[in-house]
């Protein structure tokens, strides 16, 4: 078992403490993935801060409840609440009347980092064709592409039995996310 | 669409179109593409994948950046002082440890915080630098620390100046010679750490940096793994961290760490191979463009063959580290070292002819010449020079001390030049007993050159023949006779010794040409004295050299170097403490006025600077011993008197790296054997350490080789060998009223489990007079039975006292359990201020 299977279980046991350190332990995660999808504009240190730590105590507060299969599983909900609550955030912001010196709503609307490099657009296709893999073949491509693990790594989290085993999830789900993720008019 | 599913069956060229996508390989798609038979929408979509892959990679390198600390925040206690540079693993700072008595320079690497979150993993990896931390070696980037900041994990390394063996290689291929000698420090280094049962794992020409002085030091010990160092093998089933955790760098793994088997010596014994073949060709002897072929490359095939131009011996070397079997590899690092000096060796000296050859034979070829040229000036050594006794030609007993006198002076003024190394006086008399032919000692004790005299009175002169001998080929290079008045017998040293430099071509620095100049005449009988003096001290009589000192000064007042001798003999029995505390003011006062003569008397410096360091002022020790080193840059006692400065300051490598040097000056000097075995202890290099007592012991029977076999019980006792540890101190006890022997059973007893006799032992040691032993090593003893607050009162009393033998605390490891109690923190901060650079 893992060092997050055995915080899981103690969260699962009733261990306060546990629940702790599974927040500590993922808000460096958490704040990454924020940093990536966080609208340029809007990400001062505190925006990016307060999404993070809102996911991760979203996250740590469901534990106790998520089935737990391996903790690349726990690494991925994290990261579709993180883009959960930007999303939310994005929609607040807009909802609210602009004035002042920043225009709120603009700030929210504006492009991320990862906008920024690929396009909103191919973000989207990937987002969408992402949901369109198995759990597993999901799981794996996302350790791979943006966690950025390594095949080991990515096996001992998915508690696979070789690298090899891995490499092949990944480059199976790569395939496939190809043929999704392609647009219906043909190469750009 | 239909269903997805894990297993549904996709052809072996769009897989491998996804994995070259990972290994950022380029791709061109307008070819290979149609050759694999994609569709239009394949292609776009493999195309908006490998954008997606850079983007995330470029978006992690923009927030690790954003995020990075810049200069002047502080990273633990560790202020950043500009980045290094950054990898895969993280980033890595130059910066200044802050803590009080330290402020050295570090390199820090900050780990990237990863996307694990993995707390466990964390821990690993902390687990294993630390383990790291107790080794040194001269070899080796020493790691001081790993732990956690911000979530994050910290090393701290020993901040090395130089360039990494890959940016050596990227210009051209090292030559078989300096790739020998490369070679053999890094598998020294291997050697030291296997003894210690650690793995490197992650050895690669980027983590080897060659120093502007020529020494190799192997960086990132930091994800080393303990292993058990009497087993090559490492046993089925061990685990090594968790589940998939695998470190190392893919091209440099061995095949069976590819296979997943746990990491042993023999992995590092391969990538020692594949560095050797990096540094011999340019180029890593496997080579692919995918992960996978690169894999199957180092399980599979062999490598391509080294040219015919590198010797056989060397090709031997490294054929047999990529042995794809670690069964038929080198089964310790030693053995590849002890080759790889053979094959070095054996090269050099067709370098050095080559070298000679240029000048002769002005029509060689212009190529030919210049690479030997280059071959040798990149052998990392230094002359080294044997003064060998001077001989009294009339054979009158009573004139002894005239070739004594200017045997010792010799040496003393040879050693004040930094571009030779020169034999000490100790060593060059136990040499010269040996009488075998200089050939032969030449390649014993490594000897380049050796100094004959001879001297003669006649009437108020002394007449002196002088020849410096080429050892290896016992030819002389240079002879001169020498005529001067009886009274100039003291300052003949600076006439040959100019002479020897010139004659060897040395490069003298304006102080050193000013301090070969004229000097004043001396009064014969007060030189008399004063060589009467040394051989005294020499045998540690210490009364009776005090006795000729106090005589020589008493004749002649300007004679500097007797005032010198005194104060340095006054310091040695305050240190051996056979001279009341009182004897420090007369000690300072006849350095003080050595120096008012002749301020660059080395010994005088040295002189003060132990006394600086019996009262506690490090900056004034250092201040000092800055000085000596100035003047008298070989000298091993000097080289000793920094070792002391270091291990005060706790920092044990550098405590290592002065008193090996001393050794290297005076290998037969006993008591710098003993002094080199603690240093060693205190870097936690236990057989290091035993090593050097057991040759201590074997020296004649003396004070030194008693305390050699007591020192090599302690290490036996850290080994766990408890009993047979007891019984050497026990037997040694019983040999004599030896405090030292019943000193160290206190501790082995206690650590043996015999409880009530190390107790009683302690109380009997306790009790006697105040001074007669080490409260060390009562501490030590408590510690051992468990009483760490009875230690700390003990250390905390011998604080208030001054006492100096506690000053070792911070690197003696039998302290180790009780760094975390806040009385020994305090007690930190009272020996303060420590040593600062």
């Amino acid at each position: 078992m893992d060092g997050t299977a055995i915080l899981l279980q103690r969260i699962r046991d009733g261990d306060e403490r546990a629940r702790e350190e599974l927040a500590r332990a993922y808000l460096p995660v958490a704040r990454r993935l924020a940093h990536g999808r966080l609208p340029a504009s809007a990400r001062g240190l505190s925006e990016t801060d307060d999404i993070a730590s809102r996911s991760v105590t979203q996250a740590v507060s469901h534990a106790a409840q998520f089935e737990m299969r391996h903790e690349a599983a726990f690494l991925v909900y994290l990261r579709r609440i993180v883009i959960n609550e930007i999303r939310t955030e994005i929609r607040r912001a807009k909802a609210r009347p602009s004035g002042g010196e920043l225009d709120d709503g603009v700030a929210w609307n504006g492009p991320s980092p990862l906008d920024n490099v690929i396009g909103r657009e191919l973000m989207n296709r990937y987002e969408r064709a992402l949901e369109q893999l198995t759990p597993h073949q999901r799981e794996a491509v996302v350790l791979r592409l943006e966690f950025r693990l390594g095949y080991r790594q990515i096996a001992a989290k998915m508690a696979l039995d070789s690298p090899d085993a891995a490499r092949m999830l990944v480059s199976r789900g790569m395939v496939r996310l190809a043929r999704l993720i392609a647009p219906q008019d043909g190469p750009p | 669409m239909s269903e997805p599913h894990d297993d549904e069956p996709i052809d072996e060229e769009r897989l491998r179109f996804a994995e070259r996508i990972f290994d950022r390989t380029p791709i061109d798609w307008d070819s290979e593409a149609a050759g694999a038979g994609l569709s239009g929408d394949e292609t776009s979509g493999f195309q908006a994948l490998e954008r997606l892959v850079a983007a995330h990679a470029r978006v992690a390198k923009e927030f690790d950046e954003i995020n990075a600390p810049g200069a002047g925040s502080l990273i633990s206690h560790y202020r950043i002082v500009s980045q290094l540079g950054s990898g895969g693993m993280g980033v890595v700072y130059q910066a200044q440890d802050e803590r009080l008595d330290l402020g050295r320079l570090v390199a820090l690497k900050l780990v990237h915080p990863g996307a694990s979150g993995d707390d466990l993993m964390r821990q690993v990896l902390i687990r294993e630098a630390r383990v790291a931390c107790s080794f040194t070696h001269p070899n080796v980037a020493t790691v001081f620390e790993a732990d956690e900041w911000e979530g994050r994990v910290f090393i701290a390394m020993e901040f090395v100046e130089g360039k990494t063996l890959s940016e050596v290689v990227r210009r051209h291929p090292v030559s078989p010679c300096t790739a020998a000698e490369y070679g053999a420090q890094i598998a020294s280094a291997l050697e030291a750490a296997h003894e210690a049962g650690i793995v490197h794992r992650d050895l690669k020409s980027h983590n080897a940096v060659v120093t502007p002085a020529g020494t190799v030091k192997v960086l990132d010990f930091g994800i080393a793994v303990r292993i058990d160092p009497s087993r090559a093998e490492a046993p089925h089933g061990d685990t090594y961290g968790p589940a998939g955790w695998t470190a190392g760098t893919l091209a440099y793994m061995a095949p069976e760490c590819l296979r997943g088997e746990a990491p042993d010596r023999r992995c590092d014994i391969w990538a020692l191979g594949v560095v050797l073949y990096e540094m011999l060709t340019g180029k890593r002897p496997f080579a692919a463009d995918t992960r996978a072929e690169l894999e199957r490359a180092i399980r599979q095939e062999d490598p391509a063959p080294l040219p015919r131009a590198i010797p056989e011996g060397l090709r031997r070397i490294v054929d047999r580290c990529l042995e794809k079997d670690p069964g038929r590899r080198y089964q310790r690092a030693g053995e590849a070292r002890a080759a790889l000096e053979a094959v070095r060796d054996a090269r050099r000296p067709a370098f050095r002819w080559s070298r000679w050859r240029v000048g002769a034979a002005a029509t060689a070829a212009i190529a030919i010449v210049a690479a030997a040229l280059y071959l040798y000036s990149h052998l990392p050594r230094e002359r080294t020079l044997l003064v060998l006794p001077a001989h009294n030609a009339a054979g009158d007993s009573a004139r002894q001390y005239l070739a004594d006198g200017l045997t010792g002076d010799l040496i003393n003024t040879l050693m004040r030049l930094s571009s030779v190394r020169v034999l000490s006086s100790h060593s060059s008399y136990a040499i010269a007993r040996e009488q075998v032919p200089l050939p032969t000692l030449a390649r014993r004790h490594g000897v380049d050159y050796a100094l004959e005299s001879s001297i003669v009175q006649a009437g108020d002169h002394v007449r002196v023949n002088v020849a410096l001998v080429g050892a290896a080929s016992d030819h002389p290079i240079w002879v001169r006779a020498y005529e001067r008045p009886l009274r100039e017998t003291q300052t003949l040293d600076r006439d040959i010794v100019r002479g020897v430099a010139a004659a060897l071509k040395l490069s003298l620095t304006p102080f050193e040409r000013a301090m070969l100049g004229p000097a004043p005449p001396v009064n014969s009988d007060a030189y008399e004295q004063y060589v009467l003096g040394r051989n005294f001290a020499a045998e540690r009589s210490y009364g009776r050299a005090l006795a000729c000192y106090a005589a020589a000064t008493g004749l002649d007042a300007t004679f500097a170097a007797a005032h010198a001798a005194r104060a340095r003999c006054l310091v040695e029995m305050l240190y051996y403490r056979v001279a009341p505390p009182e004897s420090l003011a007369p000690a300072q006062a006849c350095a003080t006025r050595a120096l008012a003569i002749d301020s660059t008397l080395a010994a005088a410096h040295l002189s003060l600077a132990y006394m600086h360091g019996f009262l506690w002022d490090w900056e004034g020790a250092r201040v000092e011993l800055e000085q000596a080193s100035e003047d008298e840059p070989g000298s091993a006692d000097v080289a000793c008197g920094w070792s002391f400065y270091y291990g005060v300051a706790g920092r044990a490598r550098e405590e290592v790296d002065a008193m090996e040097r001393a050794v290297k000056t005076d290998p037969l000097q006993v008591r710098y054997r003993n002094e080199l075995g603690l240093a060693y202890l205190n870097a936690g290099r236990i057989g290091d350490a035993e090593e050097q007592f057991a040759i201590a012991e074997r020296s004649a029977p003396s004070e030194e080789s008693h305390w050699a076999s007591a020192y090599r019980a302690r290490c036996q006792a850290l080994r766990g060998k408890t009993a047979e540890a007891a019984a050497l101190l026990e037997r040694l006890s019983r040999d004599g009223q030896a405090v030292y022997a019943r000193e160290e059973l206190a501790y082995v007893l206690a650590r043996a489990g015999r409880r009530a006799e190390a107790s009683r032992l302690v109380a009997e040691l306790a009790a006697m007079p105040p001074g007669a032993v080490s409260p060390l090593a009562i501490a030590a003893a408590e510690i051992a039975l468990g009483r760490p607050d009875a230690a700390l009162t003990v250390l905390e009393r011998a604080c208030d006292q001054h006492e100096s033998r506690i000053l070792w605390v911070r690197v003696d490891q039998r302290f180790d359990p009780i760094r975390k109690d806040p009385r020994y923190a305090k007690l930190l901060e009272r020996m303060t201020p420590a040593p600062r650079t």
